[in-house]
């Protein structure tokens, strides 16, 4: 199995906003049919945001391609990124790392919001 | 008197808008925090371009003029050559801001300019906070401008206080606002006819978008603060929306100005 190999920064830098997702996803494409899994490392220390992620991989499902597409991430931000996008678009996002032998689906994060209230006053400051 | 999000849309709206020439008293105010400061600036620019316009009664406080003269208040928002000429004779810099209310142009790579700003100033006051998060989170929240304002220009201001350990980002502009925007989609046109905060409640939910793809952005902006355990306050059209405590409180603001304002607030260790 051929597998190649991408560190996201390589694609397009930097990652922040969902333009360069799509850039991202534009340099990738020329390399999605000529290999049979593509990995793709989020590692090192970098600002990678939510819109980002989702605008790239919102194109590679659509291509129908993001199941032969491996992220290389530890636990943390990008970890976490990935699973609320999981989530958000309701679509299968494999992982791994050094620590896990083979690659792992990634497991969809809900949101964190927990109570929605409507105010009769607007609070005077923000003394809770 | 502290000018905060708390207070400003009911101080300016004391303000009589039938007279020429109303009058804006700033006299007691001793103290502005970002926010304030965007909305009461784009509450003069939507006026302005009305046909408004505005007398100011400066800060009697000697710290609060010296701030606005710091961060061009009087030049960003049209003020006469005279009061510029005047109020930059106190004009000093910091290090722990923009020094700018900044005007920012919607143009290609202006979220990432902002963004990398607001990361060098964090790093240069080496701030014991998660830079990268808040670095993302300006990102997200200049994109939204760019992307959904309908306009070309937005202002931001940046403030690290180091007594409190905290950093505050604010940014406003006097576009479409979140309700005329997400109208726009057929899917959220009903929206048209429900409360401001209503609207802007929706757009944080995942997918919420004037673009038929959907968008994540104060998705991100959300679970970023509240990760963080910051806070969020934002104001669009006469609705607000405060994120904190992992809980999201709507209401009705005092004053209805067009556009979107927001703020985020974090604390450092």
């Amino acid at each position: 199995m051929v597998t190649s190999s991408f560190h996201i920064t390589s694609l397009t830098a930097p990652t922040v906003t969902r333009a360069r997702g799509l850039a991202a996803y534009e340099q990738l494409r020329p390399h999605l049919y000529s290999h049979e899994s593509i990995e793709i490392d989020l590692s090192g220390e970098f600002p990678l945001s939510l819109s980002f992620l989702d605008e790239f991989i919102r194109h590679l499902s659509g291509a129908g391609v993001l199941n032969r597409v491996t992220f290389v991430a530890k636990e943390g931000e990008a970890l976490r990124k990935l699973a609320r996008v999981a989530e958000i678009r309701h679509v299968d996002i494999w992982y791994r790392n050094s620590d896990i032998p083979g690659r792992r689906r990634i497991d969809p994060l809900p949101p964190t919001l927990t109570e929605s209230v409507l105010l009769e006053e607007k609070p005077h400051d923000d003394v809770r | 008197m502290n000018l905060t999000f708390w207070n400003i849309d009911r101080f300016l709206a004391t303000v009589n808008l039938d007279e020429s020439n109303s009058l804006i008293d700033l006299a007691d105010i001793t103290f502005f925090e970002p926010f304030a400061l965007v909305y009461l600036g784009m509450h003069l620019r939507h006026h302005n371009s009305l046909g408004r316009t505005f007398m100011i009664q400066l800060p009697r406080a000697r710290d609060s003029r010296d701030y606005l003269a710091r961060v061009n208040f009087w030049e960003r928002f049209n003020f006469h050559p005279d009061v510029i000429r005047r109020e930059n004779l106190r004009r000093f810099h910091s290090t722990t801001s923009f020094n700018d209310i900044l005007d920012i142009e919607n143009t290609e790579g202006v979220a990432e300019e902002i963004s990398g700003s607001v990361r060098e100033i964090l790093r240069a006051n080496a701030v014991r906070i998660a830079t990268d998060t808040i670095a993302e989170v300006v990102a997200e929240l200049v994109d939204n401008f760019a992307q959904h304002s309908q306009r070309s220009l937005a202002t931001c201001a940046l403030q690290y206080y180091p007594r409190d350990r905290r950093v505050v980002f604010a940014i406003g502009d006097c576009g479409v606002g979140i309700r005329g925007s997400l109208a726009s989609n057929r899917q959220y046109a009903y929206l048209a006819e429900k409360p401001h905060h209503e609207a802007a409640s929706l757009a944080f939910e995942p997918l919420v978008s004037r673009k038929p793809e959907g968008g994540t952005g104060l998705t991100e902006v959300a679970d970023a603060v509240m990760a963080a355990q910051g806070q969020l306050r934002l104001s669009t059209g006469d609705g607000y929306v405060i994120i904190r405590n992992r809980r999201k409180e709507r209401g009705q603001m005092a004053l209805d100005l067009s556009g979107v304002q927001i703020e985020v607030s974090f604390s450092a260790r």
